[in-house]
């Protein structure tokens, strides 16, 4: 049998606390362990170092912290396997329904909606806080908790503002703009003060740190504030509200009884303004009838409960569908001819625009006041000669 | 963690804690490599315990207050024998019996027996 000598006792021990074990009694461990080894299993005339590297080498897959990880894990985290299950399953998840619902939303095909609502949920209420959960029974550091806590709120938060946002859900910018404020004003400058005590880690903390400022300021640049005042943004080009909506339309019908009264349009163009502005008032009732139940749409509370009901999905299918329906698909060959003419050149209903450009443009994805603000809107245009 | 050459490690990672407390029941005192060449022999080679899968066990029944341990300086080296506590006699019958149970439950799901005939 071999007999060590205290120099190469000395050399293992170094070596192996400079592979990362730290823990004292897992240092013993190891070392009798390796000592044992060789005792048993080196021959005098061989190559002690060779000899050594080799064993250590048998003990782990990629490196001998492995075995400290493993240790720590099992003394501290019974359900470690568990939760490392269910976060993987449901990061596999999420990614496959994301994917999915963007390649079916992308091909306009149906489904996308439910499916993106699966992944991006998953994602944010499964996979971000199982990777919160096993990250902090990792690290022992109070600062390391308290950064991994806020990234996991701020990472869900704006997963499911984007959601939102997608499904016209009430709630989303509030959500998004919270979660970048405090990723920008709170995360960042930990992530920061933390990463940069340490010089191994002191670089790549400047980087992603600068890349995750831009990520806020992009993300940031996305979000409409007047939309968070209240101001409809999406139909801000009718500049109406909910609240003047109703004035709108007593301002709509006061311009159609004047010009009547004064013939200042040749016959013609007001009987075709007339005509289309039957036809939209037709539409506007037809949408509520369909949507609300309530045609007495110059109740003011009827107009409040409409920002939340969404008329088109988002797939493209059922927005055609329903457009075709109620013969909106008509309207921009009707209004085109007398847009020029009513307002000199002025293309004041946009239909200067292509045809697929100008109904995306008033009907595509907006919720039902929107949509009735907009008709509104191009109802009112028709009388301004 | 991989713990052996011959066995699928999945097979036997809910049983190496009863392993090795076993052995400890049988030995009374032992270090690491003690335990895992007394394994190696009795499964004839069968089974080979490895240090990624053994200390950690190790160190969570210490945790776990079912092993106690005491040092003893071999030259310049530390070794650990681990023992096993009065509650940890105890938890290796508990583990022993569950086994057993397991074992026999699972011949009469594969039919172990029938196929054997």
């Amino acid at each position: 049998m071999y007999q060590l000598s205290d120099k190469q006792v000395d050399y293992i021990f170094n070596d192996i606390s400079a592979r990362g074990i730290k823990n004292e009694d897992l240092q013993y461990n190891l070392v009798d362990h390796v000592c044992c080894i060789i005792e048993r299993n080196f021959k005098e005339n061989g190559d002690f170092e060779e000899f050594y590297l080799q064993t250590i080498s048998s003990f782990y897959k990629k490196n001998l912290f492995e075995i400290e990880e493993e240790t720590h894990l099992l003394i501290n985290f019974k359900n470690y396997y568990t939760m490392k299950k269910i976060m993987n399953i449901s990061g596999l998840l999420a990614v496959l329904f994301s994917i999915s619902g963007i390649v079916l939303k992308f091909l306009w095909l149906p489904g996308a909606g439910a499916t993106l609502i699966l992944g991006f949920s998953i994602f944010s209420l499964f996979f971000l806080p199982m990777v919160f959960a096993i990250k902090v029974k990792q690290n022992k550091s109070l600062n390391n908790k308290l950064t991994y806590f806020i990234s996991t709120i701020c990472g869900s938060l704006l997963t499911l503002s984007i959601l939102f946002k997608m499904m016209h859900w009430p709630g989303a910018n509030i959500m998004g703009l919270t979660s970048i404020i405090v990723l920008f004003f709170v995360f960042v400058p930990m992530f920061y003060l933390n990463g940069i005590k340490n010089e191994e880690t002191k670089q790549q903390t400047i980087i992603t740190s600068v890349i995750l400022i831009l990520a806020c300021a992009l993300l940031l640049a996305l979000i409409n504030v007047k939309a968070m005042r209240g101001v409809n943004t999406e139909a801000n080009h009718t500049n109406v509200n909910t609240t003047n909506l109703l004035e709108l339309n007593k301002q709509v019908a006061e311009n159609k009884m004047n010009l009547i009264a004064n013939d200042s349009l040749q016959l013609n163009s007001l009987k075709n303004a007339l005509s289309i502005y039957k036809n939209l008032e037709e539409i506007k009732s037809e949408f509520l009838k369909k949507h609300t139940n309530d045609i007495k749409y110059n109740n003011s509370e009827t107009w409040h409960e409409l920002k939340n009901i969404s008329i088109f999905e988002t797939e493209s299918e059922n927005q055609l569908t329903e457009i075709k329906l109620l013969g909106i698909d008509k309207l921009y060959a009707k209004l085109k001819p007398i847009d020029i003419k009513i307002n000199n050149q002025n293309f004041l209903l946009n239909t200067n625009l292509s045809e697929q450009d100008w109904y995306n443009y008033y009907f595509n994805k907006q919720n039902l006041e929107q949509i009735l603000q907009n008709i509104t809107y191009i109802q009112n245009c028709l009388f301004k000669g | 963690m991989y713990i052996c050459i011959m066995y699928s490690s999945e097979l036997l990672k809910g049983s190496l804690k009863t392993i090795v407390m076993q052995q400890l029941k049988e030995h009374g005192k032992m270090y690491g490599y003690e335990i895992t060449q007394k394994v190696k022999e009795i499964s004839s080679n069968k089974i080979q315990l490895t240090e990624g899968a053994l200390y950690p066990a190790l160190h969570a029944l210490e945790a776990e207050g079912f092993l106690t341990t005491e040092t003893e300086f071999i030259g310049k080296r530390v070794r650990k024998y681990y023992s096993l506590t009065p509650t940890g006699q105890n938890k290796v019958l508990e583990k022993i019996n569950e086994f057993a149970e397991f074992v026999s439950t699972m011949k009469l799901i594969l039919q172990i027996e029938t196929k054997k005939a």
